[in-house]
């Protein structure tokens, strides 16, 4: 008998698990890597108790034989079948695969606006984790600005904490109310959602919708911040504006794919310009371009929860299958079955996506002196100069400011510019690839454990 | 970069110009603002984006040898003392001259202690400083070295500030800055040139000044010319920031052995034969607090993927000058294409074999170092002014380019 075929899952969260536990029951040797202490990713942080599908608990209970490696990061991709983890006070080691699943989740899309560099500032899951691990004091006045129903589960966590929060929408109530049939298709989603206006209400949180929050005030540390009214396309309403004093402001616009580990496995990068997303490119069956990488969940473009479940499984199903070790009948009936079912569930996640999109006034609230990238210090105002002997392209702007060149490698400044390049001066994003380039290490490793073997 | 950048012609094109500069680098950018200083009309092409070659893929560092030619050594100081006037009135481009400490081998210290001999007779500043003496100086190089050069006048630049402080000082006195544009053949008449012709449409004009680096042959090639110059691979690690880590430029005598090295290769029918990689520490610590670890030396062809191998050999290196490297978090690697010649000169000038033809290419590793020489060379040549150093050795001439 030959040794069972090893998948990788990198990631592990709802998409991560699934695929780890579909494959397992496959009779595949799964490890699961993930980059936080436990599995679970953002979804189930501080929801250790929940036993829903993709929950780390039922993952535990139904594929026991699974490896899980946390505070493990993927730092290189050095050969196919190959990838380079890592975990702190350790050396770097190989970990094969016959077959890997992408399931790397989303980062919260950063907007650069004037003051968003100020402590105090957060992104929306940031906050929701602060929430859920109580980093947040009681009467903290909060702002939770953005886009998205994600801001509602956020406005929860943090009034649940007995914080004052205000809510500012920019999509306007009527895109909300014009989903109710696409959310009352799921009855999860519809109770929850209920659940969360009703907690709202009762803890009295302000919600405006078609607002936009356009600039956040203090000198070292957030006073208060600006809103406006925004028409259609988010640009502010001229004397609209008012401000209000806050201890915090928590920003949501949603969330992009994590495509590193994906771009420097070259698995081609798909674009959606009217939702701003870059994403996995995959099959109907979640192959990427690569033979044997998969990818499931947010990477292929943010869908929610239930799409990445659903995805998850269909990638560790097509994996096995791949690999000889289902018959093609089985596999056909439950390919048919699960493409049914991720179509039902991923008709609400495009339903948001789509409805919350940014809009093109997201990208022109900076002005001379906003940051574009903290790790290097470039404002807007270099950022404009450089541009007039180069062409507007991410890399020229890179090369001519530095930004990107800090510590995260361009992972939170770099949506934002491409965007803002893609709008304001008429960028044109190239197929089949992320226009920000990733080089080794994917995330940083001490040489000494990456690329020195002590012994020798 | 290659394969990143969509074509995109930025700006029309004009008719006519006294020179069109190929090569949107540090070398090409510094003629763009020497020419025009010199009131010439300029357009610099630029097949990609500004710095996209060589300039945003080698490090900082500015400086000279211990162990170079007399004729080498005086082209280098005076190209330090060009970057010195260049800054002197507070031009930002993140230059430093805070000395370069250079380690050698226990073997090699009476070698390296003659080479501070002949330095200083050039009237360079330069030092031995013992185990002691370098402990202070340089806190945090390995306590097992015995002893090092302290040299003053070396230090480092940002290549890609220079380059941009150029391109904006040249577009300042009408130099046009074209990117994304690509030449694409040259036009003769009569065995002279009298166009460019690009991507972008026909430029008249009677000089074209071949400044594209590593891609220099490719240049020569559209009119017969076998420019002698290949590209040599090299890669460097970038870590995390650790402002003030390092006081000084750091490097150790086995860097020349390597360019040395690299020179004696013989040249074959596809240009250098191969040759073992060669690899030598070299550190600059930057303003934003990265450090700048590199050195490989190596012919792969125009291929840019970083070798994981190479990496393991620099970092083995560099983290026996300064131990703490180990500890300290890699963020980036890359390679880069620096433009090799066969004799380790550039070639600055105009050539014989072709009319109209200028060169300012094949600075090697040294291009950061040389930029505001050669670009200050171009213009006297090109002005018939005399030159600041004899050009003679620099000559395109040196190498035949035509026939089979």
């Amino acid at each position: 008998m030959t040794a069972a075929k090893h998948l990788v899952v990198v990631g592990g969260g709802p998409a991560g698990l699934s695929a780890g536990t579909q494959a397992a029951r496959l009779g595949m040797a799964v490890t699961v890597v993930d980059e936080y202490d436990k599995v679970g990713g953002q979804y189930f942080r501080g929801r250790q108790d929940s036993d829903a599908p993709g929950s780390p608990r039922r993952f535990a209970r139904e594929s026991p034989a699974v490896q899980t490696l946390v505070n493990t990061v993927v730092v290189d991709t050095p050969a196919n079948g190959v990838l380079s983890v890592w975990s702190e006070g350790s050396a770097v080691r190989p970990l094969d695969y016959d077959a890997l699943v992408l399931a790397t989740g989303a980062y919260d899309r950063t907007v650069a606006l004037p003051g968003w560099t100020l402590p105090g500032v957060l992104t929306a899951g940031a906050a929701s984790t602060l929430a859920k691990t109580h980093g947040v004091t009681r009467g903290m006045r909060l702002l939770v600005a953005g886009s998205g129903p994600f801001l509602l589960a956020v406005a929860d966590d943090l009034s649940s904490q007995g914080c004052q929060v205000q809510v500012v929408e920019a999509t306007p109530l009527s895109t909300s109310i014009g989903g109710l049939p696409t959310i009352a298709r799921s009855a999860a989603i519809s109770r929850q959602t209920l659940r969360y206006l009703f907690r709202l209400g009762v803890r009295r949180v302000r919600r405006q919708y078609g607002s936009m929050v356009t600039a956040i005030h203090g000198s070292d540390q957030v006073k208060a911040a600006t809103i406006h009214r925004v028409d259609q396309e988010w640009n502010p309403i001229a004397g609209s504006e008012r401000t209000v004093e806050v201890d915090a402001v928590c920003i949501g616009f949603g969330f992009v794919p994590q495509l590193e580990l994906a771009q420097a496995l070259k698995c081609a990068i798909g674009y959606w310009e009217e939702t701003s997303d870059f994403y996995v490119k995959t099959d109907k069956a979640m192959r990427t371009s690569q033979a044997h990488v998969y990818a499931a969940g947010e990477v292929t473009g943010i869908g929610g929860k239930r799409v990445a479940v659903t995805e998850g499984r269909l990638a560790g199903f097509t994996a096995a299958y791949d690999l000889g070790l289902v018959d093609q009948r089985d596999y056909g009936t439950q390919f048919e079955n699960l493409s049914r079912h991720l179509a039902r569930v991923r008709r609400l996640g495009d339903w948001i996506r789509h409805a919350y999109r940014p809009r093109a006034g997201l990208w022109s609230l900076t002005d001379s002196d906003t940051m574009l990238c903290r790790c290097e210090d470039v404002t807007m105002a270099s950022v404009a100069a450089a541009l007039t002997n180069n062409p507007a392209t991410p890399f020229a702007v890179k090369t001519a400011t530095r930004a990107g060149f800090g510590l995260c490698q361009g992972r939170i400044c770099s949506p934002y510019l491409i965007e803002w390049l893609r709008s304001q001066h008429g960028y044109a994003v190239p197929e089949e690839d992320r226009p920000w380039r990733i080089r080794p290490p994917i995330r940083p490793v001490p040489s000494g454990e990456w690329l020195l073997d002590e012994e020798a | 970069m290659e394969d990143m950048e969509l074509p995109m012609p930025i700006t029309t094109l004009a008719m006519s110009k006294d020179v069109v500069i190929i090569g949107g680098g540090i070398i090409g950018t510094a003629c763009a603002d020497a020419l025009s200083g010199e009131g010439m009309q300029v357009v610099v092409l630029e097949r990609l984006g500004l710095a996209a070659g060589a300039s945003s893929a080698c490090q900082s560092g500015v400086g000279f040898g211990v162990s170079m030619d007399d004729y080498t050594l005086r082209l280098h100081l005076a190209a330090v003392a060009a970057y010195q006037n260049f800054t002197a009135d507070g031009t930002e481009v993140d230059y430093l001259h805070h000395g370069a400490i250079v380690v050698g081998e226990p073997e090699q210290e009476t070698e390296l202690k003659a080479g501070l001999q002949r330095l200083r007779e050039m009237a360079v500043n330069c030092e031995w400083l013992d185990q002691a003496a370098l402990r202070e100086a340089e806190p945090a190089l390995s306590p097992e070295i015995k002893g090092a050069a302290l040299i003053a006048g070396m230090g480092q630049v940002s290549p890609m500030r220079v380059v941009n402080e150029m391109a904006r000082r040249a577009s300042e006195r009408g130099a046009q800055i074209c990117t994304n544009t690509e030449l694409t053949g040259i036009e003769l008449t009569d065995g002279k040139v009298t166009a460019a012709l690009t991507s972008a449409g026909r430029i008249a004009t009677e000089t074209i000044l071949v400044a594209a680096g590593a891609w220099s042959s490719r240049i020569g090639q559209l009119i017969g010319l076998r420019v002698p110059v290949w590209p040599l691979k090299g890669h460097v690690l970038v870590t995390e920031p650790v402002p003030g880590k390092l006081r000084h430029f750091v490097s150790e005598t086995g860097y020349e052995a390597t360019v040395q090295a690299m020179q004696a290769v013989e040249i074959g029918e596809e240009g250098p034969k191969p040759v073992l990689p060669q690899v030598a520490a070299v550190l600059q610590n930057l303003p934003s607090g990265q450090i700048l670890v590199g050195s490989s030396r190596e012919f792969a062809g125009f291929d840019r993927e970083v070798n994981r191998e190479r990496l393991g050999q620099i970092a083995k290196r560099a983290g026996r000058l300064v131990p703490d490297l180990r500890r300290l978090r890699i963020i980036r690697t890359y390679a880069g294409l620096r433009p090799w010649t066969p004799d380790g000169l550039p070639l600055i000038g105009r050539t014989r074999q072709t009319d109209g033809i200028v060169f300012a290419t094949g600075h090697g590793g040294d291009g950061n170092t040389l930029a505001l020489i050669t670009a200050r060379l171009v213009a006297q040549l090109l002005t018939g002014q005399p030159t600041t150093i004899d050009t003679e050795p620099l000559s395109p001439d040196r190498f035949i380019m035509t026939g089979s």
